[in-house]
């Protein structure tokens, strides 16, 4: 009992603190329905950082609450789960398992290694540009389980020595995990965070009916143009800092190159069934690009699944145990419960408090504005994942737009790429969390060189946003 | 009783630092004298929350083996077989497949790779995952069905305001957990004499029978402990004392010495039994939680050298 009590701490104490704001009245400006909703809100948010439950049980008590505790009917709550993104982020998930069942990893391998040669460094640029321009279409974690057995087995193959083959696991599996993360802004489909965003400037600007405010449906093909080249921008630049972080003693792989071309040769060209894989694949990045805005992102996701499904090259039960469905009811709860903070008012008190805050320093509006809301995005990305983050701050940061009239479209961008620069912690990311499964890093690494790419990326985001975005009509 | 019942099945949890390394010459003299099982048990503790939610680890960890990738855990599971090998346990030149299995509630599954060792015993390595380690522990000795879980302590127990902030030591609470006797493992070497701590009760006197089991064979040498918390306690100390040697001596283990002691239980055993190479103390039959304030964990928690607490 008092292991169980210790080991749920954080739930009781979230219960106990909502109670105590409950019973208390609620603040001026704020509506009784407005102050349950952030009463929940905070909640979710204690156990989204702490994690004493499993986080699809917090997506489930997010539904219990807005029955019993705003009132409202459990068939409306329902509908409200159900989105166009909720549709992407599942279909892509189980894209990204069938991509991973054909194996195409070892082909991969070769393919960097021919193109980079076996210098040291090429190879861990070539490792992270190939990760990146992966990640940025299927899912990081999908990515990183892909591409974590190519950095280890030429870490193995080329030494024994325990402390050069540690200098070459933090250069090559930070080159995959970073590449990785930064990736995930490129696309919709590259980070559930970015369909979650995308569904909330529909929700929040888009009208029908109002031409003027068809920009705020954003397709596939706009986001990329909004997000992608920050991501290319920034990925030779981690590569700059991983190098001058990371120094080794290695810079030829040579033969370790040669071994790997051994062992994987023998897995032969490849085959029709990858020839389809690889022609699918392509042709959901086609139909992503060029139909989304007509037939939904979801849509075209499930219907590649199904593609999928009907040639055989996945089957369901590897769907059924591969897509962590966790992850799509907790984001279709907590989008339910964004709209939610910004119906009952709830939003926009929370978005005046953060203001009133942020007035005294000259970062209420434009740049400045825009500068807070990535220092606080990241601060909360790295303490739960970065779909929770964009979750829970985009009501209130698009309130904010609207209060100060800055761009809502630009500090939406912004929430959602900065919700990638989970760099510090190793659960910052999936693509962190899996690099570090590998055994060779410690969390220090993380800090270590984490400070260095935040910094790049802060930079780098704050110049897009300043000249890029205004340039393209953002 | 079949030749298998008798042989003796010892865990060791592989992975809580050079202490369990120590402790596998000790398991290996056990093993000479009746053949016994061991396997090496390595937890990783699982990946928690939505960040990894286990399934995209598993992932990655099935595309390691597949491409005949070492995983974590399993080098210093590596490290402990190349000691067996040292001390002839197994064949310098076997080599094995790492087997995958299923576990119910592991994402990530077993991986088990098994040798014979020369008399016909099993040295089995294990690899698991799991998102409470005790748990995992305790279940897989309920699952190898062991008779003994061999577990490194911190070197230096903790004192002061540290141990009330930091969280039980994992030996302790896989010592209130498992099924069977536990050895709380601090410099543990096979050589020196091993010191019985006995009351009068019965389940004091129950444990004699598997004192005797461990130890008929491996010819340590068994020094009995009575401690009379005070004088009026002593003839009651005395009488557990004779007793225990007489049962001892009835089932083929003669102790070297019978000592009696008074004054405060902990404080006396733990002083006694340093120069001893393994402390016994009886299971109390407080409930889980409590055990933490019985005499045999509180021994296990503060005792420099090694403690088994015998169930």
């Amino acid at each position: 009992m008092i292991h169980y009590l210790r080991e749920k701490r954080w739930f009781f104490i979230t219960l106990a603190i909502q109670a105590v704001m409950l019973l208390l009245p609620a603040p001026e400006g704020v509506t009784p329905e407005g102050w349950r909703v952030l009463v929940m809100t905070v909640g979710a948010t204690i156990l989204f950082i702490t994690e004493p439950i499993p986080l699809p049980a917090v997506a489930l008590l997010i539904v219990l609450g807005q029955v019993f505790l705003l009132g409202l009917d459990s068939s409306l709550v329902a509908k409200s789960l159900m989105k166009d993104s909720v549709l992407f982020i599942m279909g892509s998930l189980m894209l990204a398992v069938a991509l991973v069942k054909q194996k195409l990893d070892k082909r991969l391998a070769l393919l960097i290694v021919r193109v980079t040669g076996s210098n040291t460094y090429s190879i861990a640029f070539g490792i992270s540009i190939f990760s990146g321009l992966l990640a940025s279409f299927i899912g990081e974690h999908t990515v990183a389980a892909m591409m974590l057995p190519v950095a280890l087995s030429l870490i193995q193959l080329a030494t024994d020595d325990r402390d050069q083959q540690r200098a070459l696991a933090v250069l090559f599996l930070f080159s995959i995990s970073y590449a990785c993360a930064m990736a995930g802004i490129g696309t919709p489909s590259g980070g559930a965070r970015n369909a979650i965003m995308i569904d909330y400037l529909r929700d929040f600007f888009y009208v029908p009916g109002d031409p003027a405010t068809h920009k705020y449906s954003v397709s596939y093909l706009q986001w990329m143009i909004y997000a992608y080249p920050i991501f290319l921008i920034q990925l030779p630049l981690m590569h700059f800092i991983l190098r001058r972080t990371f120094k080794t003693d290695i810079h030829d792989l040579g033969p370790a190159v040669e071994k790997l071309k051994e062992q994987v040769g023998s897995e032969g060209a490849l085959t029709g069934r990858h020839y389809v894989a690889i022609l699918l694949f392509i042709l959901t990045l086609v139909g992503w690009v060029g139909f989304s805005s007509r037939f939904g992102m979801g849509t075209i996701a499930i219907l590649s699944a199904v593609l999928f499904l009907v040639t055989g090259l996945v089957r369901w039960q590897d769907l059924n145990s591969g897509v962590n469905w966790g992850v799509v009811l907790l984001y279709a709860a907590a989008i339910s419960l964004g709209v939610q903070m910004r119906d009952t008012g709830a939003a926009a008190w929370v978005a005046d408090l953060f203001m009133g805050g942020l007035a005294p320093f000259g970062l209420d509006s434009g740049l400045g504005l825009l500068a807070a809301v990535m220092l606080l995005t990241t601060f909360i990305t790295n303490t739960m994942s970065n779909g929770a983050a964009v979750a829970v701050l985009g009501p209130i940061v698009l309130t904010i737009a609207i209060g100060t009239e800055t761009n809502p479209m630009a500090v939406g961008m912004v929430t959602a790429i900065s919700s990638a620069f989970a760099y510090f912690t190793v659960i910052g990311t999936p693509a962190s969390t899996i690099v570090y499964s590998s055994g060779y890093l410690r969390p220090s690494d993380f800090m270590k060189v984490g400070w260095r790419i935040a910094l790049m990326s802060f930079i780098v985001l704050l110049t897009a946003s300043k000249l890029y975005w205004p340039l393209i009509g953002l | 009783m079949t030749r298998d019942d008798e042989k003796l099945k010892i865990l060791i949890c592989i992975g809580g630092g050079p202490e369990a390394y120590a402790s596998l010459r000790y398991a290996v003299r056990l093993s000479k004298a009746n053949c016994a099982d061991i396997t090496l048990l390595y937890v990783r503790p699982l990946d928690s929350g939505l960040n990894s939610g286990g399934m995209e680890v598993r992932v990655a960890r099935e595309n390691v083996l597949d491409w005949g990738l070492e995983l974590p855990g399993l080098r210093q599971l590596k490290a402990a077989r190349d000691i067996l090998v040292e001390l002839g346990e197994i064949e310098p030149g076997a080599r094995r497949e790492w087997k995958h299995s299923e576990i119910k509630g592991d994402p990530a599954g077993e991986y088990v790779r098994d040798y014979e060792n020369p008399c016909g015993g099993i040295v089995s390595l294990r690899l698991r995952t799991a998102s409470d380690v005790t748990s995992a522990v305790a279940d897989e000795a309920k699952r190898f069905n062991a008779d003994v879980i061999v577990v490194g302590a911190s070197p230096e127990p903790m004192t002061g305001l540290r141990k009330f902030f930091s969280p039980k030591p994992l030996a302790l609470k896989i010592a209130a957990h498992a099924h069977c006797s536990v050895i709380v493992a601090r410099h543990l070497e096979p050589g020196r004499n091993h010191l019985v701590c006995v009351q009068d009760t019965d389940q004091s006197r129950a444990m004699l029978p598997i004192v005797s089991r461990y130890f008929q064979s491996s010819h340590h040498p068994l020094s009995i402990l009575s401690v009379a918390p005070t004088e009026a306690d002593l003839p009651s100390a005395q009488k557990a004392a004779q007793e225990a040697a007489q049962i001892l001596g009835s089932l083929g283990t003669t102790p070297a010495e019978i000592l009696v002691e008074v004054g405060d239980p902990v404080e006396t055993i733990i002083t006694i039994g340093y120069d001893f190479s393994l402390i016994l103390a009886s299971e109390s039959l407080k409930p889980w939680f409590a055990k933490g304030f019985s005499v045999s964990h509180e021994v296990a928690e503060k005792a420099r050298n090694s403690v088994m607490i015998v169930k």
